[in-house]
């Protein structure tokens, strides 16, 4: 919606990660072993806490990414999300009234 | 992010065009552009229409919890195109007055309320000062000392609310929000209604829908079934459709969990009420097979086009957002300021049902999203 995307997809992001890597083999090395720092060089950090697994693919081995799935998603992982402890509508707490 | 059209523009990435259609992504990122940037930390709510032909989307946005929003919604209020609307449109200055009450400068506000939406209609979102309805979330009240409530959320004990001093902040919110005193045969209305209902049930939430030019007080409760739902509404003396209310609550209170009962309170309750119906614990489609059921099941009585119905059953989603990359090979430079990925997920939330006379039942879809800064 903005004129210059501030943002971009992960995928988006990848590409450019998976370029740098492939004409540097100096950042390749980094990305391997501190996926981390390579990234902080991008001018982006990723929390500690947010694990990142850089593997590489060969002729015999292939990798495959099983995307993350919303819908197993607890309700505190929801509230997190949107900094909103309570939620639209209230209907975290239905199963207990309190009253 | 300048304002909210960024944060919307991440949250309906790749959403149901059946649902947000190329126009209606146009006229939310019009109203995200007059928004502030700090609402980009809130819950946001898209309610969608389901009938064919009937495209509209209406935004709406939640305050976080009061023990989380103070800081946030501070920047909002100080940010300068919440104060170009306060200027030019009272409807803006008296909402910060309320939302400075329910941070504390008030503390009938500030004790009572969990928290304050606004709800933008896309009727008036093209507006250069859109105004939005505005709903106070009550803190549970009851008569249990406060330590032996629970806030879900955060195990918190929540602070005691007794239902005098939530109905009190009820009626001084809404005539902040209003300007005026709320008409005598409204208020009359409104306390008569909050002694008719029988525990557990309880006023979640009320609100004043600005923008729709009506003084009615719209009153959402909770903790009522389907049954209840109809013998509350006859001891209120409501004459409305119960025909087509006992089929919403009978054919579709086998298949959700909970109820909302949504009422307009003028002198007497309005003839149009709302049903929202929910599932247990806000779990999605691959979760809870009821929602593919559900979806069929409206389809197959008119009164979702089929292609909303799929929208919604694929709205659910989770993506990460990445900075545009500055490669630097100095990583130690002092220059560079940190930049986080963000997170955004979004779901569905619930489903209402209007019961309006001369009309026929429709639906509308409640969907929400969030975005948060991974650091």
């Amino acid at each position: 919606m903005s004129e210059t995307p501030k943002f971009m997809s992960r995928e988006e992001f990848e590409k450019v990660i998976v370029e740098k890597a492939r004409e540097d083999a100096d950042f390749k090395k980094a990305l391997l072993g501190k996926p981390h720092e390579a990234i902080a060089r991008f001018g982006v950090q990723v929390p500690e806490e947010v694990e990142i697994k850089v593997v590489e693919e060969s002729a015999r081995v292939l990798y495959l990414v099983l995307p993350d799935n919303p819908d197993e998603l607890t309700d505190e992982q929801l509230d997190e999300v949107s900094a909103a402890g309570g939620c639209y509508g209230h209907c975290d707490d239905f199963n207990d009234p309190g009253l | 992010m300048d304002n909210m059209a960024d944060y919307l523009a991440l949250a309906l990435d790749g959403a149901p065009r059946d649902l947000f259609s190329p126009d209606e992504m146009a006229r939310l990122n019009a109203l995200g552009k007059k928004l502030p940037p700090g609402f980009g930390d809130f819950l946001f709510g898209f309610e969608c229409r389901f009938g064919q032909g009937d495209p509209a989307v209406n935004l709406a946005m939640v305050t976080p919890q009061y023990n989380l929003c103070r800081y946030l919604i501070k920047g909002i209020l100080e940010h300068h195109l919440f104060n170009v609307h306060a200027r030019v449109n009272s409807v803006w200055e008296k909402l910060k007055t309320l939302i400075e009450g329910y941070l504390g400068n008030d503390p009938a506000l500030s004790k009572c309320l969990e928290n304050i939406i606004l709800e933008f209609d896309r009727e008036t979102a093209g507006d250069d000062h859109p105004v939005p309805g505005v709903f106070l979330g009550l803190r549970p009240y009851s008569r249990l000392a406060g330590n032996q409530l629970g806030d879900n959320a955060t195990r918190r004990p929540v602070p005691r609310v007794t239902p005098g001093a939530a109905y009190r902040a009820m009626v001084r919110g809404l005539e902040i929000i209003g300007g005026n005193r709320l008409p005598g045969e409204t208020r009359k209305t409104f306390r008569r209604i909050y002694r008719q209902l029988t525990p557990p049930a309880i006023i979640l939430y009320a609100g004043a829908m600005l923008s729709r030019h009506t003084t009615a007080v719209r009153i959402c409760t909770r903790h009522i079934d389907g049954t209840d739902i109809i013998s509350f509404l006859k001891s209120t003396g409501w004459k409305g459709d119960y025909k087509t209310l006992a089929h919403v609550t009978g054919v579709w209170g086998d298949i959700f969990n909970h109820f909302i009962l949504n009422i307009d309170v003028a002198a007497d309750i309005l003839p149009k009420v709302g049903v929202e119906c929910y599932f247990h614990q806000k779990k999605q489609p691959n979760q809870e097979k009821r929602w593919k059921k559900l979806v069929e099941q409206l389809i197959a009585e008119g009164i979702c086009a089929a292609g909303k119905g799929e929208g919604l059953l694929s709205f659910t989603a989770r993506k990460h957002f990445f900075p545009t990359p500055v490669f630097e090979d100095d990583p130690n430079s002092p220059t560079r300021l940190p930049r986080h990925p963000l997170v955004m997920t979004r779901g569905l939330h619930h489903l209402k049902f209007i019961i309006e006379p001369e009309k026929p039942l429709s639906v509308k879809a409640y969907l929400w999203a969030g975005v948060k800064q991974l650091n």
